[in-house]
Formats: structure tokens, C-alpha cells, sequence
């Protein structure tokens, strides 16, 4: 049997699953904190929304490793050090330390959606962009830039939809 | 306090303490063995590999202290420092053979 | 390869990474208000299993295939030192693993039963420390496979 289409469908699953739990997430936060307080019932739509993105998470990684696993075997293994799978994996990582700072209330929401939002779309274009060979700082500055962008793009839409003194608003 | 509870704390502690020894052991018998010949050859001629002698000896050192502590009495209000002190000796055993072994790499030992 | 070394290395590695998957959910399970301490002892109990069956997979590839058909590639080839330090480092660091979610899982237990939150600011640093550990095994092995060539 060819795994690796196998293994390709479960990774863009993952991604996609991520990206778009992320993306619900966020306007299912916005859409709550429009009334100035999250209900009950808003609340068990967000926890909905990151239950996919951990899914998402989890199948991105459990078939990243297959993946690995699969070049190891077919000594197809100079892709393990290029620059953007590196950076690929920062990018995972730093999803994964945000996930525990919003968890534990140490990040602004704001931020914390910035990069949740940014990291999970880099890691889709990333993932569309393969073999291009880009340097490793320079995509990690691209994505710290993008970090940025988004952090105003998201703080203007909470500023546009929710009330004043909302964007400090913890989630359930 | 309940009894089954009781043997839960003795259980933990016993785990703690497991913990912080085999941690030293490792480490010790790691950076030793890179060192000295003779202990890595000692333990490659009783296990066959020097790893296998290392996890062999982590498993049984564990065991022992396992089984003779968690029949010994435990104090709960403890046992979160025991758990404290387990958890950071296993990260300076893990430091100090990653450190080692990137100094070893670089000959500075 | 033989078959028994492909299986054996596909199920070292994928126990690996679910065991250090389960931690990272207990963790993050710790961190809501209310975990639900059955949950917990299922993820960390498996934790310990898988641990150890990726354990004793290591233990057959390392000793009967790695020392005599990998280890030498790497040590020939552009980075030495992926072996040298990350293997090394790895194959011991791993060895701590699955006592320390032994005791995560002992501790759960404990907790399900007898709510204390000093015990339980203790476990969740051990599952702190555990992922935290995993995660450095797992992209020691990223590096080491990366430098066969």
C-alpha cells in the first residue's frame, strides 16, 4: 500500500482542521463578547471550535511524525533539515506554548488569537510552499511580522463588534 | 484518612524517591561510563550493550525502592515537596548528559 | 531494513509521540477548573504503557540494527554530531520518561480521590516537565534521522 497520500490527506486534515477551529474560534469569541459576557451556551460553542483545533493539532503532528518515519525509510531524509520545515516546526511550537498561555491566563486574548490565527495559516502555506528553499530567520521574521498585523487586525475587529473593556475578557 | 488513600501517599513517595535515583544513577553511570572504559565495558559484559545495562539498572534500582518504601509510612503534607525534588533532579540528570555529551562532542572532556 | 526493524522502528517512534501527545493533554487538562480526574488517569495511564512499549521498541532497534547499520552513516556523514549529542543525549534522557508518568499517573489517582491542590500544582509540573522533556527527544530524533544519509 502507497502511504504517502495516505499521510498527505491526515496532515492537511490536520491543518485544515486547526486553521479553521482557530478561525471559528475567534468569531464565535467575537460574536460573544458583543453583549459584553460569554453565556453558557456561547461558551460550549467556543469550547466546540478548540475541541476541532486540539483534534487539528494532534493529527498534524501525529502525521508530521509519520511522515518523518516514512522519508526516514524511504532515505529520502535531506527534507529534516530544511530551513522551512524548521520553521514550520517553530511556528508548531510556538502554537503549542500559546495554547498553554492562553489556558493559564498569562497572554492577552488578543495576542494570544494573533498567534493562534497567524501560526496555524503559516503552517497551511507552509505547507503549500514546500521545497522553496526560503531561509529559515527570514521566514520567522515574516511570520513575527505577520504576528504584528494580525494582532491589529484582531484588536480593530474587537474594537469594531464588542464594547470597550471586553478585549481582557477571560474564556471559559 | 482513609486506608486506601494511605497506600496511594506511601505509593507516590516510593515513585518520588524511585525517581530521584535512578536519575543519579543514570547520570552518574552516563557521564562515568563516557569517562572511564572499564564501567561501560562492565556493563556491556553483563547486559550485552552498556544502554541495556543502564535501563536494567534504572528499572531494578526503581523497583527495590518501590517495593520497600511504599510499605513505609508516608506524610502527605510532604509529599509535594518529595514530588518537587523528583522532578528537578530528572531535569538536571537530563541537563547534565545533554550538557556532557555536547561537551564531550566539542573535547573539551 | 528488515520488515521486523521497520515495524518495530514505526512503533518506537508513533508510541513515542503518543505518549508525549497524552502528557501534553493531562497538562493541559490540569490547567481547567474542573478536570475530570477519570479522564486523567485514562490519558496518563496509557501515557506509562505507551512509554513503555516504545521503550522496549527502542531497546530492540538500538541494540540489533542502530549501533552496527545507522550509528556509522551518521558518524561518515555532514553531521556527526546528531549522533554524537542528540542520540546520546536522547537514548538517556528517555530512560526518565516513563517513571516520571508512572508517578504522574499514581498521583491522579490519589487526586480523584482526595482533592489537595499542593499535590496537584506538584503533578501538573511533572507533566510540565515530562512534555517538556518529550518534546526534546522528539526533535532529537528529527535530527537524528535528518543526518542518515
Amino acid at each position: 500500500m502507497e502511504w504517502l497520500p495516505a499521510l498527505v490527506l491526515v496532515h492537511i486534515v490536520g491543518a485544515v482542521l486547526g486553521a479553521g477551529g482557530a478561525t471559528f474560534a475567534e468569531i464565535n469569541l467575537v460574536r460573544a463578547l458583543r453583549d459584553g459576557e460569554i453565556s453558557p451556551d456561547e461558551s460550549e460553542l467556543m469550547k466546540g471550535a478548540y475541541a476541532v483545533l486540539r483534534l487539528g493539532f494532534f493529527l498534524l503532528v501525529l502525521s508530521g511524525f509519520a511522515f518523518l518515519l516514512y522519508f526516514r525509510l524511504m532515505d529520502k531524509t535531506e527534507f529534516l533539515y530544511s530551513p522551512e520545515f524548521w520553521a514550520k516546526l517553530t511556528i508548531i511550537g510556538a502554537l503549542s506554548v500559546n495554547a498553554i498561555l492562553l489556558q493559564t491566563r498569562k497572554i492577552n486574548i488578543l495576542w494570544g488569537s494573533a498567534i493562534s490565527l497567524t501560526s496555524w495559516y503559516a503552517a497551511l502555506i507552509l505547507g503549500v510552499l514546500r521545497k522553496m528553499d526560503y531561509p529559515y530567520f527570514a521566514t520567522l521574521l515574516v511570520y513575527v511580522i505577520s504576528v504584528v498585523v494580525m494582532f491589529f487586525i484582531v484588536r480593530a475587529v474587537h474594537k469594531k463588534f464588542c464594547p470597550p473593556h471586553t478585549t481582557n475578557q477571560k474564556t471559559s | 484518612m482513609d486506608t486506601n488513600n494511605d497506600k496511594k501517599i506511601q505509593k507516590i513517595q516510593a515513585a518520588a524517591e524511585g525517581i530521584i535515583v535512578v536519575a543519579v544513577v543514570l547520570a552518574v553511570l552516563t557521564i562515568v561510563g563516557e569517562l572511564w572504559a572499564p564501567l561501560k565495558n562492565t556493563l556491556k559484559s553483563i547486559f550485552t550493550h552498556h544502554w541495556l545495562g543502564k535501563s536494567a539498572l534504572s528499572i531494578i534500582f526503581f523497583a527495590v525502592i518501590f517495593l520497600i518504601r511504599s510499605n513505609m509510612h508516608a506524610d502527605m503534607t510532604k509529599l509535594p515537596r518529595k514530588i518537587y525534588a523528583a522532578v528537578w533532579i530528572s531535569a538536571l540528570s537530563a541537563f547534565a548528559m545533554t550538557a556532557f555529551f555536547i561537551a564531550h562532542t566539542l573535547h573539551l572532556f | 531494513m528488515t520488515p521486523l526493524l521497520v515495524y518495530t522502528l514505526i512503533t518506537h517512534v508513533m508510541t513515542g509521540i503518543l505518549a508525549i501527545g497524552l502528557v501534553h493533554l493531562v497538562f493541559m487538562h490540569f490547567l481547567k477548573k474542573a478536570p475530570s480526574w477519570k479522564y486523567l488517569q485514562a490519558l496518563s495511564g496509557w501515557s506509562v504503557i505507551l512509554f513503555l512499549v516504545s521503550w522496549a521498541t527502542s531497546a530492540f532497534y538500538y541494540v540489533t540494527y542502530y549501533g552496527k547499520a545507522v550509528k556509522p552513516k551518521i558518524m561518515g556523514g555532514a553531521y556527526p554530531w546528531a549522533h554524537q549529542v542528540f542520540m546520546e543525549a536522547k537514548e538517556h534522557v528517555f530512560v526518565l520518561l516513563p517513571f516520571l508518568t508512572l508517578a504522574l499517573w499514581l498521583m491522579i489517582r490519589l487526586l480523584a480521590k482526595e482533592q489537595d491542590e499542593k499535590l496537584k500544582k506538584a503533578a501538573m509540573f511533572v507533566a510540565f516537565i515530562t512534555l517538556s522533556l518529550g518534546a526534546f527527544i522528539a526533535l532529537s530524533g528529527i535530527l537524528i534521522s535528518g543526518a542518515v544519509r
